[in-house]
């Protein structure tokens, strides 16, 4: 019975809600929400529309009838509310999800708010307004992937404090807070937030459902399955890219069939795409095998078409090893970019917007249409992180192929120069791990990495020229001969290339992939846990940083660039000109007010400050009193107040003689006095 | 002769009337400084004077020093319950020989009107007082009598706890300019006080200072005394404060904020001085003001006010020059 | 004493508040977004002040007694001015009242100060209890805490005027005992004096002034009845004497009316107290002061 009770009770009406203000602000922030939603896209700007005029409508029509709501109203909201939830139920389980742009959850939500702003009578019923738009405001957060989203959500803060803040004035029967207390709510609330904000670690992509995928401003590519660039059939060599190809993203030449060392690129640092992912990674474009001495190119027998619908279940590439740890990264697509798919070594799941793929053996993906801006796609990787020790302990007896360890040991003509210095660097080393860290080290102490290098002299060899030569060189070179001294060694090495994670944004949390984050880098086989990332130049963090630490650290940053010398400076110069300004002003005006300055402060240098309430005459008596002495103060207090107070003026030499007196008498304690007499 | 000569000559007359005043006074009074300086006060600044006092400190010997200082005759009003209105006003008979009302003045009619023991008298009859000392005439019968100028009314109240009062109205009370009590004197002046009969044989010997009509002069002299803005706005501070000081259920009202600075002007011209400083309105602010205060004690009497008032003075800011 | 603040009934909003955020963080969490993570900081934060800022208002609140009255009437309402310095919700406790919201208002520079309590009983308080409460700012939860507010004087309750009782002779008959003495005459004339102006004319002594050929008037001796005095005798259960109290009060006041001078003895807690009455105020603040004589204390 108790239960039945509190359910009665829960739904008898409050009073009818008189305040216009809190129902404008209810509504304003119902409205932001709405518009959130629309610009993420979760809602078609049509349907937007509508709900907007129709919320603004029921808004209206519930305050004219709060005191006594029309019953069919209530029957009508129940009626449509249940017929939402019955369509949003029925869209879930049905079999085609998107049809249209509309999601049907952002779709439930706006229409409950449509339905539910026509009977609105108390109080409650707005607040559940409020609740509602934050649901939709997250519906909608979830979409965005840029900072232009905030301009709503700032909105929607401002309009929803304001509608709190309202309801605190109607239910306090008209209250009024002060300027001070509404500051300092907003702070503490800011303050929490914040706080909240620095301690949750960053946000994980934890469930596998259904996940959006966009072709975006994309086009189709000349040649289906090959890379961008190709002219030809899939088999044929790809033509070294040049930089007036159409395939020269941010600047970067090498997302092609092949990459020429020789060539110079000059990196953007426009955005390319945004990924969200679990943990940063390199985003693989592609993988070289085989190397001229000049270049690298393809494996020869890549590129096989998978003809399935989304989402591509991928096979094992050629060494990969097919466990690890799951990891989803979705990449959102912001500038033109190549028909490559990056994602993180080794993918075995891709939801992408066509049709078709084309799969090389290395793990390469290749996209039938040139990814734009708006392109969306989902990549499941499983991902082989083993620590250093696994990778040292050789207990595993997995190897390759001999054809592939062939393919992976090639080399265009032998290095005695290489092999020699290759050998004499890792004299001392046991396992391959040891070996590939001693190089590294060997290059990081040895060379110098520099985007601005001459250009290679015909017919050299990039190998050669940079390790004997100049040795200054940028990824290409470097990781080039890396892996030239691996393979002189040996150990099966290939090149590859893609970006590296870029900056996390915090907020988004999104990584943001820029032009000049395109990357070039080495792989190696291990037995057991297949290629491993290997990278002189850049470094991955392990996982994502937490929002908190990227944002304290960017706050850091911008403080640590703020000029604080010039800032101190001319803080400093306003604030002597304001206390000159105010000194000028406080200046006393005439000679009667000079005496009466005088003489306060005479009486505070002897300990006795004037009280607010005491008369100048009163004053001039208690230090009369104090010095024991004469009535030097008196008389002048006197002759002050007739000038102030009667217009009696005495002569202006009188004045002068009166001011300077004033100005070098001392209230003079008598020795031994107490000096209890402050005030 | 110029006007500012007038001025001047009428002031110098008036400071010279006020220290007269105050000399003759003093002859009478031994030893209450305060109620005679206050009752100085009240009769320059034309304003009339409420005495509080127990029984037997020389409420009425100061009234009647007051007048017949003054030079003015003295009408005496025994306070009791049975007092009519009539008897204060003034009653119309009717004449059987000429067949006509003729209209008897009472003893309001009177340069300085002492009414002894105002709160004995029922409100029915303070409020007869009420017309007379804010319009200054008596209206019977639709037809209205002036009375004599310069018009004081000097009235003695017991301490409201005593029996057989009747509290007076505020609206009376607020006609009082200054409401002052007289203390017991100290020891020597109690004891030269009863050597001489409390007073009276001196008030036998006592001389006017002046006439009514140079009384009247040296009140217009002292209106016209000039009163800085900013000391006018201390005033007017001190009775704002009184209205929002706690403990106090009616605070002063505009009237008091104007017989605060006329009896400032009085206290002015009696430190022979031709303006008013703060230090005036400072010195008659618990006089004028405490009879004025309704404070949630109601039951006290002026002693109460008082301390509020003084704590107002603590506290509010005097002007700077 | 003030308690600490506790937060108000129903709590529900606490809880659902806390459901929200922790939903809302699963969500965001697994969900990847950071802007639905980024989102639901800033709603911990708002409901974090939401449901804890009024703990805080609550707790700091400064509610003093600015102006009370010093007489009330047991069952009638006594308005309290008192001075808050933010919005408060404050129902009185004891004596009891209406809920009323005290503190700024919307209207610039208007304030709400008058808190309306309605003693039950007649007695004597120098302090009034209340529960003060608060959502500030944003009306989530409300939290309440009970204080005691001193008044800044005494608050003189006295009973209802109940029925007069008719006076009875023998003293030791009812516990709300009366006794009467029989009214002297008024003044008798003594001699005559002359008149002076504010003498009444109704004593104008008419034969004597015919003798002297001067107004005369008659000097009476000081007109007085005597007194009747009035013990009362409260009994030990409240009800009861409140209910005595206001047959008291009525009686004095009927007296009181017709002009005679009121005796009134009552037992205060400093004692025996045997003093005149002059009105109606002073009976009152005399019976709110009374106790019951306690069972081993001797009949005064």
């Amino acid at each position: 019975m108790r239960a039945l009770d509190a359910i009665r009770r829960a739904n008898l009406p409050g009073p009818p809600e008189d305040s216009v203000r809190l129902r404008v602000a209810c509504l304003a922030t119902v409205l932001a929400s709405i518009a959130a939603c629309a610009s993420v896209g979760e809602v078609s700007r049509l349907t937007a529309g509508v709900a907007m005029v129709l919320v603004a409508a029921g808004t209206v029509f519930s305050h004219r009838t709060r005191v006594q709501p029309p019953g069919w109203a209530k029957v009508m909201v129940a009626a449509a509310a249940i017929a939402a939830f019955a369509w949003f139920f029925h869209s879930l389980t049905s079999a085609d999800v998107i049809t249209t742009i509309d999601a049907p959850l952002s779709l439930l939500l706006t229409s409950v708010l449509v339905v539910h702003s026509f009977h609105v009578p108390s109080r409650r019923d707005l607040l559940f307004s409020l609740a509602a738009s934050a649901g939709l405001m997250a519906v909608a957060g979830a979409q965005a992937i840029d900072l232009r989203f905030g301009l709503y959500v700032v909105a929607w803060v401002c309009f929803g404090l304001w509608g709190l803040t309202e309801m605190w004035t109607s239910s306090s029967g008209g209250g009024r807070m002060s300027v001070a207390g509404l500051v300092c709510a907003l702070a503490a609330m800011s303050a929490a937030a914040a706080a909240i904000f620095v301690v949750l670690p960053a946000p994980v992509v934890a469930s596998r459902v259904s996940f959006v995928t966009q072709a975006g401003a994309g086009g189709p590519v000349g040649v289906a399955g090959a890379l961008a660039g190709d002219s030809g059939s899939p088999a044929q060599l790809s033509r070294s890219g040049s930089p007036s190809s159409r395939i020269r993203v941010g600047g970067y030449l090498g997302f092609a069939g092949s990459l020429n060392t020789a060539l110079r690129g000059s990196l953007a640092t426009t955005l390319v795409m945004q990924v969200r992912a679990q943990r940063p990674s390199y985003w693989v474009g592609e993988t070289f095998d085989t190397w001229n001495g000049q270049s690298w190119t393809e494996p020869q027998e890549s590129s096989r078409p998978l003809r399935e619908s989304s989402p591509f279940v991928l096979p094992v590439p050629v060494g990969a090893v097919p466990v690890g740890q799951a990891d989803l990264q979705t990449f959102y697509v912001a500038g033109a970019t190549a028909d490559l798919v990056f994602h993180a070594e080794s993918a075995d799941e891709l939801w992408f917007p066509t049709s078709r793929v084309f799969y090389s053996d290395d793990g390469t993906i290749v996209s039938p249409i040139g990814l734009g801006s708006g392109s969306i796609y989902t990549v499941e990787s499983q991902v082989n992180a083993p620590t250093p020790a696994q990778l040292r302990s050789d207990a595993n007896e997995q190897t390759l192929s001999p054809g592939t360890l062939e393919e992976y040991g090639q080399l265009p003509h032998p290095y005695p120069r290489v092999q020699a210095l290759a050998r004499s660097i890792t004299a001392g080393d046991t396992t391959t791990y040891d070996k590939v860290q001693s190089l590294i080290g060997w290059i990081g102490a040895h060379t110098h990495y520099s985007l601005d290098i001459p250009p290679l002299p015909a017919g050299a060899d990039t190998v050669d020229e940079f390790l004997f030569g100049n040795r200054v060189g940028f990824c290409e070179q470097i990781s080039t001969s890396l892996a030239v001294m691996l393979r002189s060694l040996g150990i099966p090495a290939r090149e590859a290339v893609g970006y590296v994670p870029g900056g996390y944004d915090p907020i988004t949390d999104l990584w943001q992939v820029h032009a000049d984050d395109a990357h070039a880098w080495v792989q190696v086989w291990f037995p057991g846990y297949g290629w491993q990332n290997f990278d002189p130049t850049a470094v991955v963090p392990p996982s994502n940083p937490s929002p908190g630490a990227t944002a304290l650290k960017d706050v850091a940053g911008a403080l640590r660039r703020v000029p604080w010398v010039e800032v101190v400076v001319v803080l400093a110069g306003a604030g002597l000109v304001v206390l000159a300004v105010r000194r000028r002003r406080a200046r006393p005006a005439t000679w009667a007010a000079r005496v009466a300055r005088d003489t306060e402060r005479a009486g505070r240098r002897a300990g006795r400050p004037r009280r607010p309430a005491e008369t100048l005459v009163e004053y001039a008596a208690s230090l009369d009193a104090l010095a024991g002495t004469g009535s030097t103060w008196g008389r002048l207090a006197s002759s002050v107040e007739a000038s102030a107070y009667g217009g009696r003026e005495p002569p202006p030499e009188a004045q002068r003689a009166m001011v300077a007196e004033a100005r070098s008498s001392r209230v003079r304690r008598p020795a031994g006095a107490g000096v209890s007499a402050g005030g | 002769m110029s006007a500012l000569d007038a001025r001047v000559r009428d002031l110098d007359a008036a400071i010279a009337l006020g220290q007269a005043l105050v000399r003759n006074l003093e002859l009478v009074m031994l030893g209450s400084e305060n109620a005679l300086l206050a009752a100085a006060t009240a009769a320059l600044s034309g304003g009339h004077l409420l005495i509080e006092d127990v029984p037997g400190v020389g409420k009425t010997v100061l009234a009647r020093a007051l007048a017949t200082s003054l030079g003015a005759e003295l009408s005496r009003v025994q306070g009791h319950p049975d007092l009519l209105p009539s008897d204060i006003t003034g009653v119309s008979v009717f004449m059987p020989d000429t067949a006509q009302w003729d209209f008897r003045p009472g003893p309001v009619f009177a340069h300085v009107v002492l009414v002894d023991e105002l709160n004995r008298t029922p409100p029915r009859t303070q409020s007869a007082l009420l017309e007379t000392m804010e319009e200054r005439q008596v209206t019977i019968d639709g037809e209205s009598w002036p009375l004599p100028q310069p018009h004081m009314v000097i009235a003695t109240q017991n301490p409201r706890s005593q029996r057989g009062t009747f509290p007076l109205v505020e609206s009376q009370l607020d006609r009082f300019a200054i409401a002052t009590p007289i203390g017991y004197p100290d020891a020597a002046h109690e004891a030269r006080l009863a050597l001489h009969a409390g007073g009276t044989y001196a008030l036998a010997d006592l001389l006017p200072v002046c006439t009514p009509e140079v009384w009247r002069s040296a009140q217009e002299a002292t209106e016209a005394v000039p009163v800085h803005q900013s000391v006018a706005e201390y005033a007017v501070a001190i009775c704002r404060a009184t209205r929002s000081a706690p403990g106090v259920l009616v605070g002063a009202s505009p009237r008091a904020a104007i017989w605060l600075i006329r009896s400032a002007q009085a206290h002015a011209v009696l430190a022979s001085r031709s303006f008013v400083v703060p230090d005036d309105v400072k010195a008659v602010a618990v006089a004028c003001l405490s009879h004025r205060l309704l404070t949630v004690d109601g039951d006290d009497s002026i002693g109460q006010s008082a301390s509020v008032v003084r704590g107002i003075l603590e506290t509010t800011p005097s002007p700077r020059p | 004493m003030s308690r600490w603040a506790r937060p108000a009934r129903p709590v529900a909003p606490i809880f659902v508040a806390v459901v929200i955020v922790a939903l809302w963080w699963l969500v965001a969490h697994n969900g990847g977004s950071g802007w639905v993570q980024f989102l639901g900081d800033l709603v911990f934060g708002a409901l974090c002040i939401g449901v804890l800022g009024p703990w805080l208002v609550v707790t700091r609140a400064r509610l003093t007694v600015r102006g009370a009255p010093s007489d009330g009437v047991a069952g009638l309402p006594v308005d309290i001015r008192v001075d808050a310095g933010s919005r408060l919700r404050i129902r009185p406790v004891d004596p009891p009242g209406d809920e009323v919201f005290v503190g700024p208002a919307r209207q610039k520079g208007a304030v709400d100060d008058r808190v309306t309590v309605v003693p039950v009983r007649r007695g004597v308080r120098d302090t009034v209890t209340v529960d003060i409460a608060s959502a500030a700012p944003f009306a989530l939860q409300w939290w309440t805490r009970r204080v005691q507010l001193p008044l800044p004087s005494t608050l003189h309750v006295s009973p209802r005027r109940g029925r007069p009782r008719p006076p009875s002779t023998s003293p030791q008959e009812d516990v709300g005992e009366v006794r009467q003495q029989p009214r002297t005459d008024m003044g008798l004339p003594r001699g005559a004096r002359r008149y002076v102006p504010g003498d009444s004319r109704r004593i104008v002594h008419w034969r004597a002034t015919a003798h002297a050929g001067k107004l005369m008037v008659r000097e009476l001796e000081q007109p007085s009845a005597g007194p009747v005095t009035i013990t009362v005798d409260l009994p030990d259960d409240p009800e009861e004497a409140e209910r005595v109290a206001e047959g008291v009060l009525g009686t004095v006041a009927q007296l009181l009316d017709t002009g005679a001078p009121v005796l009134l003895g009552t037992l205060e807690p400093s004692g025996p107290v045997l003093a005149p009455v002059t009105d109606r105020l002073g009976a009152g603040r005399r019976l709110a002061r009374a106790v019951a004589r306690r069972a081993d204390a001797a009949a005064p």
